[in-house]
């Protein structure tokens, strides 16, 4: 190989530098499909609602009758319906009666539990709860150790409201499920309907008595104090309740078993799961309804055992409605194989490209 | 095994595709059948979700929308989905129009066709468009002055409508040299 001396003034030959070739840059759907122009007018409509919900809960309180939340809810969700197709408005009223009846059978069971007359559980409950916890019961332990009624610690605040989340927690996924997908809004309901018929004939079937009344009127525990909203309210916070919740007050004070307290706690976390991707965010999304129940007996509200059968119920709901939407697949699934003759694998696989 | 809800596809099924597993004498509707099949299966398995435009589905026999297509959800195209579709480019055809508006309305990210409407776009397309060879039969005898001979094969507008006719869609782009010279057969 020869050598050459450059020596200065010789003019050296480059060759020329490509351009680089790169690929045409392809369009998004984005990019071709005209936006929605009610997607603006529903996002600052929900801008507005957050602002107005926690404008109300500062000054007025958080918001716990049914029917105000039926009303901040169905808010909520109109904004969110605002410039669809009427045929998803026609949709939206038909949700909307089957919730509210949904919500005014769950009451009136509460009226049919007082008619039913079956006999109040007093005893069997809190026999199970000795036998799970080897002799103790957990609501007087847990009181015993931790309660002090003159001092509010930082695990009652966060006992106490984690038991208000109730209030709001299903209400706000149910309400951002149906806005955002019917489909899983319809998933959604099947599931929360079913758990909430299950509980109701329960409360009817099997009228249970509270930790604080067996304490307090049957006296077959030590006294418990029920010092639910004390934590809640030691941090500014409040309920609110409308004045129409006196006049439609059926409430059933021996409706424990299951608890939907616990059982809520767990259906929403137990929806949401598969969506949630990192481990760890999963291992404390599902701490919330342990600390839901630790805090329901802590304040004498529940026993153990009501908190377990809410769990089950919701696993059976989950379960049993699993298996019929795995089903409704493979049926449909195989009425297309069927009517297009791709049963077979060999078959298909026989057929020329 | 579960399938995680982000993992879902959803999967629009165009009139082009549709069309294709309906008519038995198409010639895409082998390959149509065998993606379908595909489609199905995952479907079963919960990691394809389908969907096919009320406008697609409306004109179909019941008793093949109910059985063959029973998998699909049908996704009810209104006035205002129209309207978009018309304000939309003139590259697309109504139908093709239509089926991107709902998909962006719907959040639907993937097209399962046999036509070549969507190679243009950044999307994901399921095409079965390309089972069947664009050959010509016979060589035509008067080309266009954009036209080209390439290899024995016309390449040019005449032939490129004739392949839109015969397979029932637009024809794939001819692949072009960068440095000027005449196209290579692909």
């Amino acid at each position: 190989m020869s050598e050459t001396t450059l020596e200065r003034g010789d003019l050296v030959e480059i060759d020329p530098i490509e351009p680089l070739q790169t690929p045409p840059i392809r369009p998004t759907l984005r990019s071709v499909v005209p936006d929605d122009p009610w997607y603006t007018v529903r996002l600052a409509g929900f801008a507005v609602f957050v602002i107005a919900y926690s404008a109300w809960f500062v000054k007025k309180g958080l918001i716990i009758d049914r029917i105000s939340v039926g009303i901040s809810v169905f808010i909520f969700i109109v904004i969110g319906h605002l410039g669809r197709p009427l045929r998803r408005w026609a949709w939206l009223v038909f949700d909307c009666l089957c919730y509210s009846v949904m919500w005014f059978c769950y009451e009136e069971s509460r009226g049919w539990a007082d008619r039913a007359g079956f006999e109040l559980q007093v005893f069997a409950p809190r026999n199970i709860d000795r036998f799970l916890f080897f002799g103790n019961d957990p609501n007087v332990v847990l009181q015993r150790h931790f309660y002090n009624p003159k001092v509010i610690h930082w695990y009652d605040k966060v006992a106490s409201t984690t038991y208000f989340t109730h209030f709001i927690f299903p209400v706000i996924a149910i309400a951002v499920v149906w806005v955002t997908s019917h489909r899983e809004w319809a998933r959604f309901m099947k599931r929360f309907a079913s758990l909430l018929i299950v509980s109701c004939a329960m409360f009817v079937v099997l009228p249970t008595a509270p930790p604080w009344m067996a304490s307090s009127k049957y006296h077959i525990l030590p006294k418990l104090a029920r010092h639910t909203g004390r934590g809640f309210t030691s941090l500014g916070l409040k309920g609110f309740v409308n004045s129409w919740q006196s006049a439609l007050d059926w409430g059933n004070a021996v409706a424990a078993m299951p608890s939907l307290h616990s059982a809520f706690a767990l259906f929403v976390p137990a929806f949401f799961l598969p969506r949630i991707k990192p481990k760890w965010l999963k291992a404390i999304v599902l701490c919330f309804p342990i600390v839901m129940l630790t805090s329901l007996v802590y304040f004498g509200e529940h026993w153990v055992i009501d908190g377990l059968v809410g769990w089950t119920l919701v696993g059976l709901s989950f379960l049993f409605w699993g298996w019929q939407e795995r089903r409704s697949l493979r049926k449909q699934a195989d009425r297309a194989r069927a009517a297009l003759g791709l049963g077979d694998l060999a078959f298909v696989q026989s057929v020329p490209a | 095994m579960r399938v995680r809800p982000s993992q879902v596809r959803h999967i629009l099924l165009d009139d082009s595709f549709i069309n294709a597993l309906l008519a038995t004498d198409a010639p895409q509707h082998d390959a149509a059948c065998q993606l379908y099949r595909t489609l199905v299966d995952n479907y079963q398995m919960g990691s394809d979700r389908l969907y096919g435009l009320s406008t697609v589905l409306g004109d179909l026999p019941t008793e093949f929308r109910r059985n063959a297509l029973a998998p699909l959800i049908r996704l009810n195209v209104a006035r205002q989905h129209r309207v978009a579709a018309a304000r939309m480019s003139t590259n697309f055809t109504p139908a093709a129009a239509l089926s991107l508006v709902m998909m962006r309305r719907e959040r639907v990210k993937v097209v399962a066709t046999a036509a070549h409407t969507y190679d243009a776009l950044d999307i994901e397309v399921l095409s079965v468009a390309d089972a069947v060879p664009m050959t010509v039969a016979e060589p035509v005898p008067v080309v266009g002055a954009d036209a080209d001979v390439v290899g024995g094969h016309v390449v040019g507008s005449d032939v490129v409508a004739a392949a839109a006719v015969s397979s029932g869609s637009e024809s794939t782009p001819v692949p072009r040299s960068t440095d000027g010279s005449s196209p290579t057969e692909p």
